[in-house]
């Protein structure tokens, strides 16, 4: 599936994109949430260094069984509010 | 659980966060013969030194539509029976030194109910929400807060 990746907080600049630059990858269909995890780190190996957390389509994605069919993924650093 | 009232405020400000609408929160203790605490909670931006750089402000963001759900969620989640209402407001863009990102008010029959809520939801946004602020330094410089 053709999938929107976002990035949030510090991952942007680690992977030295902008909010601007429409960032799209393949995944293929059934894939895990480790499986699309190690996807992400491949294609950006600086992002290798945080603990990810993966949402689609506004939800966050279970981490057991198949990722569901998703057009906008979000990948979070931890989380910082507070 | 009981009677969960989250008001219809934004949980998401871009402004500071208004004291009117705090304070007409905190009023809802005339119109309510069930509330006996009100716990008030709020955060505040420290000039903390790293590195030998002081911060001067925050710069939070956040995936807003998941994060206003799960924050819903937690509020309704960490409320037991005793818990009248929860309100929580947290604000996003830049918050300087002594600025507030963060309130969190919970109403409550009775005082433990209402600290232990108040800490739970706290540390529950905290780990759980999608939120993210980058320190910003006097010399201009930046890194990204980390959550203790």
């Amino acid at each position: 599936m053709h999938v929107r990746v976002t990035f949030f907080g510090p991952l942007l600049e680690l992977a030295e994109l902008s909010q601007l630059d429409k960032i799209e990858i393949e995944i293929p269909e059934g894939i895990t949430y480790t499986d699309a995890l190690n996807l992400i780190v491949e294609r950006w190996p600086v992002l290798s260094s945080y603990s990810l957390t993966l949402a689609g389509d506004g939800t966050f994605l279970k981490r057991m069984g198949p990722l569901p069919k998703i057009k906008e993924l979000a990948v979070f650093p931890p989380f910082a509010g507070g | 659980m009981g009677a969960i009232f989250i008001p219809p405020n934004p949980v998401f400000v871009h402004q500071p966060i208004k004291m009117a609408t705090i304070d007409h929160i905190l009023a809802a203790s005339h119109v309510s013969s069930t509330i006996g605490a009100m716990v008030y909670f709020s955060g505040i931006v420290r000039a903390d030194e790293i590195d030998g750089r002081r911060v001067t402000a925050i710069d939070f963001s956040a995936h807003e539509s998941l994060a206003e759900k799960q924050i819903r969620e937690i509020g309704v989640r960490e409320s037991g029976d005793d818990i009248q209402f929860v309100f929580v407001q947290h604000r996003l863009g830049l918050v300087p030194v002594g600025g507030i990102p963060l309130v969190i008010v919970v109403g409550s029959g009775h005082r433990p109910e209402g600290y232990k809520t108040s800490r739970a939801i706290l540390e529950a946004l905290k780990a759980e929400v999608p939120i993210f602020g980058k320190e910003i330094f006097a010399d201009g410089s930046h890194s990204w807060k980390v959550n203790t």
